[in-house]
């Protein structure tokens, strides 16, 4: 039964959920660090060069990741359609809201709440809302035909 | 001994992205599409997640320190102000419409899928633009030259 439930996607969420908050926990516990990739990511621009180190280390591990892990799992068809115009918006908002507001999924949603810091909180509602507007406005782009 | 551990969480929570479908931009638009097709298991992974970054937090607390040696990391911001909320909501609304964050398009990157390059040259761009479009950011990027 819990084999079958573990192969559902629900299961493999919390499986895999559950390996994210794990390398949060070590990651905390060994080094210190809270994992924020998005303020990670950010210091691939520069900043405080004995913390930037780490976090590139970090981000090694995630392009690494699929190559290591398709010994294990395999990986996941990739979506096709890609709209490089969207996507290229999408990523200019995001990395100008994470610098704004010092904010992103992981820092926000797993360590902030897990924190229970209510500015986390605020974070992860105006992350979702903006997420929903974006879903929708996505779809209405798609849907209208706009050259992919 | 820092990076090696921050490569391995790296490679950890690289696997568990890919394993939840939190890495998967369709799964993430589906937790974020409202509607009667509405997909929970990105909000289910991030329970998971929450669950065990809750226990390192508590384990990091009861240790004092981490147990690596290393620079000191600064305090998580406190406080909710218009950045928090701005920022937060300009990150969802690029979230919403590609369905990547910085951290799921590394792990694209290593999928060799076109659109997490994408998207995550996009968002260095745009965090390079805000920090110099703003006061804050600017007196950021003075900081970092003057210290080298």
């Amino acid at each position: 039964m819990v084999l079958d439930w573990l192969s559902t996607a629900s299961g493999a969420a919390v499986m895999g959920g559950g390996l994210v908050g794990l390398s949060a926990a070590l990651l905390l516990v060994l080094t210190g660090r809270a994992m924020n990739m998005s303020d990670m990511f950010g210091s691939l621009l520069g900043g405080n060069e004995g913390l930037a180190a780490a976090s590139i280390a970090f981000l090694a591990g995630l392009v690494l990741a699929p190559t290591v892990w398709q010994i294990w799992v395999p990986l996941p068809d990739a979506g096709g359609g890609t709209n490089v115009p969207l996507v290229l918006v999408a990523g200019l908002l995001a990395g100008f809201g994470a610098r704004l507001g010092g904010t992103g999924i992981s820092g926000q949603a797993i360590l902030g709440l897990a924190r229970q810091s209510r500015r986390a909180l605020v974070a992860v509602v105006c992350m979702i809302l903006g997420g929903i507007a974006g879903v929708v406005a996505s779809g209405w782009v798609r849907s209208s035909g706009v050259p992919t | 001994m820092i990076r090696l551990a921050a490569l391995a969480c790296g490679l950890l929570c690289g696997g568990g992205l890919i394993l939840s479908g939190m890495a998967d931009p369709a799964r993430v638009q589906a937790f974020l599409r409202p509607g009667s097709d509405w997909d929970p298991s990105f909000g289910l992974a991030i329970l998971a997640a929450i669950v065990l970054a809750f226990l390192g937090i508590r384990l990091h607390r009861r240790l004092g320190r981490a147990l690596l040696p290393g620079p000191s990391v600064p305090p998580e911001a406190e406080g909710i102000d218009a950045r928090l909320v701005a920022g937060s909501l300009l990150f969802g609304l690029g979230w919403g419409i590609s369905g990547y964050s910085p951290g799921t398009a590394l792990t694209a990157v290593g999928q060799f899928l076109g659109d997490g390059a994408l998207f995550a040259a996009a968002a260095l761009v745009g965090m390079l633009l805000h920090d110099l479009t703003t006061a804050r950011g600017r007196a950021t990027m003075r900081n970092m030259r003057s210290r080298g």
